[in-house]
């Protein structure tokens, strides 16, 4: 063969150890990896069974130059090669040898669990001279899906292989258990082990999404999400595609899934594609993870509460997970606070369980069946000796959810998902105000279907075709003053009484969306287009179109209502480190079941529409270390808020007149794992406005935070692991007081406004940090002990600003001080 | 306010939670503590009648130096309703130009309320296809009052004041028969009436008004008579059938020097008794104090009553 070309037997050795070392170091560590458990068993490495050896550039050869290009090789589960890109280049001539000859590979395809799977392998194709023809090497950084589909978008996981030798890292094998979701143009991942360890959410991988860009900080105990300018209840969260009701129990202190149960979260500010809709706002969805095989579990408590998690594998097929959690933070702050803490930060009660079974019905076929319920009650009276002062509130609020999801991968990598759902959600809330009851009671079945089916058509096109339907029937019943719930919008001062006007309605409403969607991610060299659309068919249903009088038999109405969402997403690659992103879409929201009171609300409420635009640049500095910068902007029509009237006409409470836009941008700087290290630093400036149809001047949103910056940093050293998160918020928009009357038959001043939302709430600023300690006890068994410190600069943050009773004072209340949330939690 | 308690610190030593309450703010302000020059009350005579009906409004005005007799105001209708969009009482036009002025008098006036209240404040409206007004929780409608009070030492701005008739009209959104039925059943509201106050000092032993000991603590009883809790025809929205209430009965006490236990006390409608006490601490020095008695009932009925306590 004389000085031919050859595979590099020595890096490509010193490569096969890293990975054949690195899951048995996961394993043992217990070490979440992409957000999947480590004790998925990659029980095969793709194996290379036909080398094509690579033509010498002939140039370089009788320069005697050598090199080495990395490869990123898709491996179908047939263990054919899919797909060939260069992820470090060598020069055009190298480059170009390597991939047609990586082209030809034939591997035998990677296995987990016992079965073939797509992977996707780094590999290092090394142009050396020399004499003996060594064997070839196996492939380097293995990433395996299981099932996969091709990726339309960068893999921001893979990393090149080291130029020489190196020692492993953690992140090199990625085991997922079900197709990846599809990303989104400004989505933000983070992986649930990296979310974990955020300082602040007490290790709870959900509460992470209030640390990432474009979302508002919330209130203190609540678990609204505010993202781009949106109303909280304009962003929808779902479950492995199933719509739930909030993401966070009714404190804000837990979300409402098991944190061992979830693979990964996404936010998704704005611009979604056409699989989701419904929403003006923004989009969470939180991927549930693989069950592994054996049994697992871990206990945990601390502060907050209490909770327990086990998995085990009843055969070779099916495989479960059970847990459930329980809070004691009412009590525990009972015991060691102040009474009047209740007065401002009520902490309900919660509990939520989850059940999720596996069964592995075929090869690349799939059933998970979950069942997820949470629940929050609270219970509080402030007795008075005056009956007018005596306040009340009972809340309870509830949702379970159940769903089977059926997956099926073809030997080509096309996919179908089949998501059937049924579920309730409940909602109680009594309080009382002297005289004055306010009740609003919500029960809602909730039911559909979401399916998928995504398709190949060439090497640069696919297409995904769906169907996501949704179904609400609710019962509800209410009384109280109109104004209670608040609505945004409203001018009113925290602590204000509701309006003394009683009015009672029962109604029922019935809202069916069906919704057939399409889009195709089409490549085209380096840009990349998501065309998209969506249609909308909504059956509006009410028990009631004008209010009871007497034993009158009721007038229900039945309507249908259309829309028509376009959706577009492209990205541009302007080499293996920038890229260039924009999205734009339509969107709709049905009005809320308790809006179509025909006493308070409007029974004839339409649609509620958004468009969203977004430009943005990311920009990977290092392999580790990425930036972004993304510009927004969303004009909201047709929103629900109350009339301007004093006299409605009948039946039209609530009107369609709330215009609102929003705009701004946000930068990420994010730095991946990195020698143990991860964090992020994202900050959002921003302005959301809202009027009334035909205003001239518009007025800051009710939530609106100019200024949301959020630092987030954690280190690993040994078994210590060391985080902090800093975080700077403007303070939400509130109405001045400028003076007061007195109303003399209420014993009592109300108030006197200046211009609507024309002052803030100080500026909030906040530093938390976190350290855990992991303790091996055993082959399989880990015990963890956590400090999680809130506000350790004990800074009297203002979260309200609050009157005297006359209005002629005026001061904040402040938020919680130094709060250290200390827990345990064992592993097995 | 924002300290760590006792047992949060033994919570640290104990490994567990640090947690210490929010912080509360104290304006220092008691609701019954009258510094400044202030409306206590505005008695409505009768306090419920139909538009259209004469009624005569009076005022207690108090300054931190005693009551103000016959206090200067000047006195107008409010004929804007408020929006669905507010939330106080009354309708922010009726601070401005929003008003059907009366005129200007002193401790009270006369005047007939408008004939259009039922369609600006009640539930009747001029087209079937107009949303009625809501009630309070006792069925009734409220037609506002201003009251803007200057202060005889002319200083600081007018004090303004809404007194609130309440005003018979038909019932909205209800059938034929059971309007009917409640037309005859519903009895309008009479003012309640204010007993003498009694008092006593804490522990026992009588207290004479003019002569209490620096410092005491005296327990005053506001009482009234039994017929003053008036049971009340009332439409419920919610069963959508007539049903019969009591009105409860709530004190406001008000004073100009030492403090008083609680600011209000009352009796819910449950409640059969007639009076309601509350404990007022002297002041420490030899002064004349000033305590004014508002009682209302859950009509809008009112009635007050000043006296003068003096330590020695």
């Amino acid at each position: 063969m004389g000085r031919a070309s050859r595979i590099a037997a020595s890096a490509g050795l010193a490569i096969a150890i890293a990975c054949i070392v690195r899951p048995s170091l996961a394993q043992r560590a217990g070490t979440d990896v992409g957000g999947q458990p480590a004790r998925r068993k990659v029980t095969k490495l793709p194996k290379l069974t036909k080398f094509v050896e690579a033509e010498y550039p002939a140039d370089a050869k009788a320069a005697g130059v050598e090199a080495a290009v990395v490869l990123t090789i898709e491996i179908a589960a047939t263990g054919a090669v899919a797909n060939v890109t260069v992820a470090q280049s060598a020069g055009a001539d190298f480059d170009a040898a390597a991939v047609a000859a990586a082209r030809q590979f034939v591997f035998e395809p990677a296995e987990v669990d016992d079965k073939p799977a797509p992977a996707k392998i780094t590999y290092r194709y090394s142009f050396t001279i020399k004499e003996e023809p060594p064997p070839p090497p196996p492939p380097v950084n293995v990433h395996v899906p299981v099932p996969v589909h091709e990726e339309t978008e960068p893999d921001h996981d893979a990393a090149p292989a080291p130029a020489s030798p190196a020692p492993p890292a953690p992140d090199t094998v990625e085991i997922r258990g079900r197709p990846k979701a599809r990303r989104e143009t400004n989505q933000t991942t983070i992986r649930a082990e990296q979310a974990r360890k955020v300082a602040g959410t007490q290790g709870d991988v959900l509460k992470v999404v209030q640390n990432l860009p474009g979302v508002s900080r919330p209130p203190v105990a609540s678990g609204q999400i505010v993202v781009w300018g949106s109303a909280p209840r304009d962003t929808r969260v779902y479950v492995d595609g199933v719509d739930i009701p909030a993401l966070y129990h009714g404190s804000g202190l837990r979300s409402v899934i098991n944190s061992d149960l979830v693979s990964s979260i996404d936010l998704v500010p704005g611009a979604f594609g056409a699989e989701y809709g419904r929403g003006l706002g923004g989009l969470v969805r939180v991927e549930t993870r693989a069950l592994p095989r054996g049994t697992h579990g871990y206990v945990g408590a601390d502060t907050l509460d209490g909770s327990a998690l086990v998995s085990t594998e009843l055969s070779e097929r099916v495989r479960v997970a059970v847990s459930a959690r329980q809070s004691w933070l009412d009590r525990v702050l009972s015991l060691t606070s102040a009474p009047d803490v209740g007065d401002f930060f009520p902490i309900p009660r919660y509990r939520d369980g989850q059940i999720k079974a596996t069964v592995d019905l075929r090869k690349r076929e799939t059933v998970d069946a979950v069942l997820l319920g949470a629940t929050d009650d609270l219970t509080r009276t402030v007795p008075s000796p005056d009956p007018a002062s005596t306040r009340s509130e009972a809340n309870h609020t509830g949702f379970w959810r159940a769903y089977v999801r059926y997956t099926n991968v073809s030997d080509d990598g096309d996919t179908a998902i089949v998501t059937p759902f049924f579920g309730r959600d409940s909602s109680e809330l009594v309080q009382r105000f002297g005289p004055t009851p306010a009740r609003l009671d919500i029960d809602s079945t909730r039911y559909g279907v979401r399916a998928s089916m995504r398709s190949k058509l060439g090497s640069m096109v696919s297409v995904t075709t769906g169907l996501d339907t949704l179904g609400t029937d609710s019962d509800i019943a209410r009384e109280g003053s109109l104004t209670l719930p608040p609505r945004e919008g409203d001018v009113a001062v925290f602590g204000q009484p509701p309006g003394d006007e009683y009015a009672a309605d029962t109604w029922r409403t019935n809202i069916v969306d069906v919704a057939p969607h399409a889009y195709a991610d089409v490549r085209l060299g380096p840009v990349t287009v998501t065309p998209g659309a969506r249609f909308d068919a909504y059956l509006i249903e009410g028990s009631r179109k004008t209010p009871r009088i007497g034993q009158t038999p009721s007038i229900g109405f039945s309507r249908l209502e259309t829309a028509v969402a376009p959706r577009l997403s492209a990205r541009w690659e302007l080499g293996p480190r920038l890229a260039f992103t924009a999205a734009y879409g339509t969107y709709h929201q049905a009005p809320e079941p308790e809006d179509l009171s025909p006493v308070f609300g409007t029974p004839d409420l339409a649609l509620s529409r958004a468009t969203h635009v977004t430009a943005g640049e990311s920009l990977r500095i290092t392999q580790t270390l990425s930036a972004e910068i993304v510009g927004f902007h969303k004009t909201m029509k047709d929103l629900v808020v109350r009339s301007r009237l004093a006299n409605p006409l009948l039946a039209r409470a609530l009107t369609q007149n709330g215009e609102g836009r929003s705009y701004g941008v946000q930068l990420l700087l994010r730095q991946e794992l990195w020698k143990g290290f991860f964090g992020w630093i994202s900050y959002a400036i921003s302005r959301s406005e809202r009027r009334f149809d035909g205003d001239e001047s518009w007025r800051a949103f009710d939530f609106d935070q100019p200024h949301v910056l959020s630092v987030v940093a954690s280190q690993e050293v040994g078994r210590w692991s060391f985080g902090a998160r800093f975080r700077y918020a403007s303070g939400n928009p509130r109405t001045p007081v400028i003076g007061s009357t007195y109303d003399a038959r209420n014993d009592r001043y109300d108030p006197v406004f200046g211009p609507q939302n024309s002052i803030r709430i100080p500026a909030f600023w906040q530093l938390d940090v976190r350290v855990d300690r992991s303790f091996a006890l055993g082959e399989t068994t880990r015990l963890l002990l956590f400090a999680d410190v809130q506000n350790v600069t004990n800074r009297e943050n203002a979260e309200e600003i609050v009157y005297s009773p006359s209005f002629r004072q005026r001061s904040r209340i402040t938020g919680l001080p130094t709060i250290a949330v200390i827990g345990a939690r064992l592993d097995f | 306010m924002k300290t760590l308690s006792l047992l949060a610190l033994v919570s640290v030593a104990l490994g567990a939670a640090v947690l210490v309450p929010a912080c509360k703010p104290d304006f220092g302000e008691r609701e019954s503590f009258v510094d400044r020059t202030e409306v206590l009350a505005v008695r409505i005579e009768p306090p419920e009648a139909k538009p259209g009906e004469a009624v005569t409004t009076s005022l207690l005005v108090v300054s931190p130096s005693g009551p103000i007799d016959a206090p200067a105001a000047s006195w107008a209708f409010c004929a804007t309703p408020k929006l669905l969009t507010e939330n106080g009482s009354v309708s922010a036009a009726c601070l401005a130009g929003g008003v059907l002025p009366i005129g200007d008098a002193r401790g009270g006036t006369a005047a007939v309320l408008p004939a259009s209240g039922c369609f600006d404040f009640g539930p009747e409206t001029q087209s079937a296809d107009v949303r009625p007004r809501d009630p309070d929780i006792t069925g009734g409608y409220y037609l506002p009052i201003r009251a803007r009070v200057t202060d005889p030492s002319g200083s600081g701005d007018p004090v303004t004041a809404f007194g609130f008739a309440r005003i018979v009209c038909n019932l909205a959104n209800a059938p034929a028969d059971l309007a009917a039925r409640f037309s005859a059943e519903y009895e309008r509201n009479t003012n309640p009436t204010l007993l003498p106050i009694e008092a006593h000092l804490e522990g026992g032993g009588t207290a004479a008004l003019d002569s209490i000991p620096r410092g005491a603590r005296v327990v005053l009883r506001a009482s009234w008579r039994p017929e003053d809790a008036e049971s009340y025809a009332v439409y419920d929205v919610a069963s959508q059938a007539i049903v019969t209430h009591r009105e409860s009965l709530r004190v406001s006490w008000f004073t100009t020097a030492g403090s008083f236990e609680r600011d209000r006390s009352g009796r819910a409608e449950g409640e059969p008794e007639t009076f309601t006490e509350n404990v007022w601490s002297a002041p420490d020095e030899a002064r004349t104090s000033h305590l004014s008695i508002v009682l209302r009932d859950a009509r809008g009925g009112s009635a007050f009553a000043t006296i003068a306590a003096t330590t020695r």
